[in-house]
């Protein structure tokens, strides 16, 4: 697939995820806004990295890892009752930092 | 120090987006060869800025009716990207002039255009004075400008990351009037009452500093006072131009780590200890990663110029859509250039070896360049706010500074 394949499967992934997030009215969270703002941040610079010349190969590859990346953030989201990873990180990042537990 | 009405000031008027990238390239061939001996001797760098202001370059702003080359976004993000490839404290140093230029286009007087728009073609070159300490908020201040029985104003505060005003003609002010606005008062560096120190100590950028500035009753004619807060009443492109701006400092940084990496890994020839192979360059490993980081890096770039059109694109229609877009833009591009500066900066060390760590050599100071310098503000949230904008379309709020509370905290 080319590059500019890639990046129509990547829009088609974030849009779905976009849907998904606000359906379960999730695009307020803060943990989730912000891993999506980072996956939008990558899928924008993929999005110029294709418009330039001379760079199809490494726009592609970019755009492979985003893929790979979006996929990750998806069973977060998706499943039922899924475990939501970014909040466990939350709890615990709050265990040392805020409750004082031994690094 | 030399103050701004001082007859030695004179810089070369540039007249085209060409010749302003032409020229940022031929000066940074010449600040690169002194940029490990700068950050090495924590070097005051008067000359390399005084330099910069007459190759014409601090003016390339200035609208044409002002006899300015009024040059597209776009074009300065690249000449801060450039300058900032071949030293990133030089490359900061005047982000904060291109920012109150820009403060003065949009709420300046026509006599303040007019008058302060002369100095920067001249030369001139305006330094910074925002942040303070000791506040419960990086927004609180406690600098006042209070108007006098003369006419005048009074100034009185002490200022803290003062990038650019030790070497600046003018320091731009943060301060609350009386009405308890925002304002900026706009005063010569060699005025009575103010104090420049040089007491910046960081383990990078170290050549900006970005220090402390006292000022203790200083007269402001009202010529030198902008209504900043009119700013934050409109939709308008002026904050995430400022982010855009430090953003090239660091895609400057990437490109710098990664090109010494380069150059360094091709002169090698014995392969890393552990690696199964004859020459450094047979390492798949090795050039899987170095591709990795060249793709992030190109990326980046490719993301800084599109943002970059996207602000000329809102400069232009003003359009409340097009500047949410821009705002979003410069958010996603100054979050993913800290990503990536800091990733480039620290792996290269693993790519070249232990000999990367010579000291002569000074290649962690990309790192602490990088470090240093995308600390500036919580850059983790732009990733936020990109994704709030996308997700809601909720645009990205403005950093509005106000008069701290009697009893607010006081933090660092």
């Amino acid at each position: 697939m080319s590059a500019e394949g890639y990046l129509e499967r990547a829009d088609e992934l974030l849009a779905t995820l976009a849907l998904r997030l606000r359906t379960d009215g999730q695009a307020e969270a803060p943990l989730h806004a912000h891993r999506f703002g980072r996956l939008r941040a990558r899928r924008d610079a993929a999005a110029a990295l294709v418009a330039r010349n001379g760079v199809a190969e490494e726009a592609r590859v970019f755009l492979l890892e985003l893929l790979a990346e979006i996929r990750r953030f998806v069973p977060d989201i998706l499943p039922e009752g899924a475990a939501d990873i970014a909040q466990d990180y939350l709890v615990i990042g709050r265990a040392y930092l805020v409750d004082g537990r031994e690094l | 120090m030399t103050s701004s009405s001082d007859a030695s000031l004179s810089a070369h008027v540039i007249r085209s987006d060409a010749e302003a990238i032409q020229i940022a390239h031929e000066l940074a061939s010449r600040l690169a060869e002194g940029a490990i001996a700068r950050d090495q001797e924590r070097r005051l760098p008067a000359a390399e800025l005084d330099l910069l202001s007459a190759s014409g370059l601090m003016a390339i702003t200035v609208p044409r009716a002002h006899g300015g080359a009024d040059v597209a976004i776009e074009t300065v993000i690249d000449v801060f990207r450039i300058i900032s490839t071949a030293d990133p404290a030089i490359g900061q140093l005047p982000q904060n002039h291109f920012v109150f230029t820009e403060a003065i286009r949009q709420d300046g007087t026509d006599e303040q255009r007019g008058f302060f728009f002369a100095q920067i073609l001249s030369g001139a070159r305006l330094g910074n004075a925002q942040a303070e300490r000791n506040t419960g908020s990086a927004l609180d201040m406690r600098t006042r400008l209070l108007p006098h029985a003369d006419g005048s104003f009074r100034l009185d505060g002490t200022k803290y990351y003062c990038t650019g005003a030790l070497l600046a003609h003018w320091i731009p002010v943060a301060a609350i009037d009386e009405q308890g606005r925002g304002v900026l008062a706009y005063v010569r560096r060699d005025a009575a009452g103010v104090e420049v120190l040089p007491d910046w100590n960081p383990m990078g950028q170290r050549v900006t500093f970005s220090g402390t500035a006292h000022f203790r009753d200083v007269i402001v004619p009202p010529l030198q006072v902008v209504p900043h807060w009119r700013i934050f009443e409109r939709p308008n492109i002026f904050h995430s131009y400022a982010a855009l701006l430090h953003a090239a400092i660091d895609v400057g940084i990437a490109r710098s780590a990664l090109q010494d990496a380069r150059a360094l890994i091709r002169a090698r020839s014995r392969p890393r200890l552990g690696a199964p192979v004859a020459t450094t360059l047979d390492d798949p490993l090795l050039l899987a990663r170095f591709g990795e980081l060249a793709v992030r890096l190109h990326a980046l770039e490719a993301y800084l110029a599109a943002a970059a059109r996207l602000h000329d694109q809102a400069d232009r229609d003003s359009s409340e859509r097009r500047i949410a877009e821009a705002a979003a833009a410069a958010a996603g591009v100054k979050a993913l250039a800290e990503d990536v500066a800091i990733e480039i900066s620290s792996e290269i060390f693993a790519l070249i070896g232990t000999a990367s760590t010579d000291e002569r050599l000074d290649l962690h100071r990309h790192w602490r360049n990088a470090r240093t310098h995308t600390v500036h503000d919580a850059n983790q949230w732009r990733y936020q706010a990109l994704g709030s904008f996308a997700l809601t379309g909720k645009p990205i709020g403005k950093p509005v500074r106000r008069l701290a509370s009697s009893d607010s905290n006081t933090k660092p």
